[in-house]
């Protein structure tokens, strides 16, 4: 059986800053994987580079393979038929997410017709109206035409899911999908990417900071660092196995036996190479 | 939509009238008794303070600017007593030269500052981003009038590809007669295609050099907002839908990126329309600049006066213009008004 994901010995770099050392991470199809990290240790740059949307002037090595076939990033013409169609992608700022001066309709419409370069104009409205629906949008038909900022940013989060799926993608990759959202907004999000991914039995990648948001909606996870990938466990073996920065993360969290205590904090420091030419 | 034109339009005749009443006020404190200059230093006391009269001078300031007001409106706009003829006639012959001078600058600016802006943005090589770079620094730091002299000397004397200063037709050529008073529309409405090109021969140079900064101004600004807007997360969502580099940069890129450049020309559009006196020097444009500055030399106020309410007139106009444009493109600016 061939993996879904296989990414091997992955290096991403900015100029004299790398960003990513020598990942290696391999998902079999329905995987649901955390990525965690604090900010900057990499975890989006990592799901961006799946994507081949790093900026211009990064500097990529090493190989992914996606569905047993390498990912083409040098042609993006070749890439544009995997976005979308074969790996979907989620933003984390639902409310920078959107072009303010278009309706969500044309913003779904647009992303429908990218996947299914086939459909019509009015087939198009049709099934934003069910994807809307899908989503819980109330009265979609007439929400269609309004325009980004009249949606609320849970909303607008769940709208982007309905555009990520469209194209009825193996894998997705969701990058801190609901930490611009409040709590209560947060839970709802959670629950209904949990209950498509576990529908669809689709290949899922939650980027977070969040182990409480990780634990809620996957059965993996894998905790980077400084661009590397240093630990992966299941869920269940976390607390039992955790490596020692993996440990200084658990105890950093909130928990109620802890209260009235101080949090613990990670002391702040960068590996020694995280620059090339030190 | 109508809502918003309603409330700009409303805000443009009050700007309109506050230029009516400063250019009012400008003429009131100049030096000089009106009465007193049309008459000479000879003229008697008695003889002047009649004219007074007879001109209104004697109203009260109210009175003097209402009836100033009322015969803009109806078509009065005074006499040039320097040139001895109705201001209405002069700028009339004058007015079209300049407002077809201007137009063309514009559309020279805009149309090239907006190609080279878009193409260095979306594909980022030496050639294509660094030569619009080069232009707009060179665009915004050359004199118009000495670019003007060196369009000359290139164009017209050294390869003869262009007519020299000498005004809008080559001398012989009838101009078109038309309501407009522009020629190559006049022309153009007359179906009339050989003056058509010849009035357009003759307005390359003068275009050019009075559309350069605007040109370099417009490059600048939209290439700058069309690399903020390519780096916004929008651009990265699109794109990871599985839309492609050229259709996100047409259909998010663009429309959001061009409204700042919108707003931006239309009061470059007001300002070529109101002032070009000395590219009209130079290449000898028969335009209101050089009548002008003749009478405020001469103290003809009335011209001057009456220029000024109209190029007010003018850019407020083309401002309402790209206020509901602009409306019509971002649906923030249409609602925000509505509320």
């Amino acid at each position: 059986m061939t993996g879904l994901l296989d990414i091997r010995r992955l290096s991403v770099a900015f100029g004299p800053t790398r960003a990513l050392s020598d990942i290696d991470l391999a998902l079999e199809p329905g995987t649901r994987l955390g990525l965690v990290g604090e900010s900057g240790s990499g975890k989006s740059t990592l799901g961006l580079a799946v994507l081949g949307l790093l900026p211009p002037d990064a500097a990529c090595t090493g190989e992914v393979r996606f569905q047993g076939e390498p990912l083409p990033w040098s042609d993006d013409r070749a890439m544009t038929r995997v976005r979308g169609r074969r790996i979907g992608f989620i933003y984390q700022d639902p409310m920078a997410a959107f072009s303010p001066v278009h309706t969500i309709g044309t913003h779904i419409t647009r992303a429908l017709r990218a996947a299914h370069p086939g459909v019509g104009r009015r087939e198009a409205l049709d099934w934003s109206v069910a994807l809307l629906e899908e989503v819980e949008i109330n009265k979609p038909r007439e929400r269609l035409d309004h325009y980004p900022n009249e949606y609320s940013g849970g909303m607008l989060q769940r709208v982007m899911i309905a555009a990520a799926l469209v194209g009825d993608p193996d894998l997705l990759i969701a990058d801190e999908p609901t930490t611009a959202l409040d709590v209560t907004t947060q839970a709802s999000v959670l629950g209904m990417l949990d209950r498509i991914v576990e529908a669809r039995g689709m290949g899922f990648i939650l980027i977070s900071h969040d182990l409480g948001v990780v634990a809620e909606a996957c059965r993996e996870v894998a905790v980077m660092y400084g661009g590397k990938l240093i630990q992966r466990v299941a869920l269940a073996d976390l607390k039992a196995e955790a490596h020692p920065y993996t440990r200084a993360l658990l105890e950093a969290r909130p928990t109620f036996g802890k209260r009235g205590q101080r949090l613990s904090t990670i002391a702040d420091f960068l590996p020694s190479d995280w620059f090339d030419d030190a | 939509m109508i809502r918003i034109a309603a409330s700009r339009l409303a805000t443009s005749l009050i700007a309109l009238l506050g230029a009516a009443l400063f250019a009012f006020i400008a003429l009131r404190v100049a030096p000089g008794d009106a009465a007193r200059l049309v008459l000479g230093p000879f003229a008697t006391d008695e003889a002047v303070q009649a004219l007074r009269v007879k001109m209104g001078l004697d109203d009260p300031l109210p009175v003097q600017f209402w009836h100033y007001l009322t015969s803009f409106v109806s078509g009065d706009w005074g006499w040039s007593y320097s040139l001895g003829q109705s201001v209405r006639d002069l700028l009339g012959e004058r007015f079209p030269a300049t407002l077809e001078l201007g137009l063309y600058a514009f559309l020279f600016a805009l149309v090239a500052a907006v190609s080279l802006a878009v193409i260095g943005a979306f594909r980022r090589g030496l050639l294509s981003d660094g030569v619009p770079r080069a232009l707009s620094v060179f665009a915004l730091a050359v004199p118009q009038f000495w670019f003007g002299i060196v369009a000359l000397i290139i164009g017209f004397e050294m390869l003869g590809l262009f007519p020299g200063p000498s005004g809008r037709l080559p001398p012989g050529v009838t101009a078109p007669a038309g309501p407009t008073g522009l020629y190559t529309i006049d022309a153009l409405l007359a179906g009339d295609l050989a003056t058509f090109a010849t009035a357009l021969h003759y307005l390359a140079l003068p275009a050019i050099t009075l559309g350069l900064l605007p040109f370099g101004f417009l490059l600048r600004l939209l290439r700058a907002n069309l690399l903020d807007v390519a780096g916004e997360p929008f651009v990265l969502v699109a794109r990871a839908q599985g839309q492609s580099h050229f259709r996100v940069f047409l259909r998010y890129v663009l429309p959001n990126a061009i409204i700042p450049t919108l707003m931006a020309s239309g009061l470059i559009l007001g300002q070529l329309l109101a002032g070009s006196v000395l590219v009209e020097r130079v290449f000898n444009w028969p335009g209101a600049g050089s009548l002008v500055t003749q009478g405020l030399l001469q103290q003809d106020y009335s011209v001057v006066q009456t220029f000024i309410l109209l190029s007010a007139f003018i850019y407020i106009l083309a401002n309402l213009f790209v206020d509901l444009l602009a409306a019509a493109i971002d649906p923030r600016i249409a609602r925000g008004a509505g509320q």
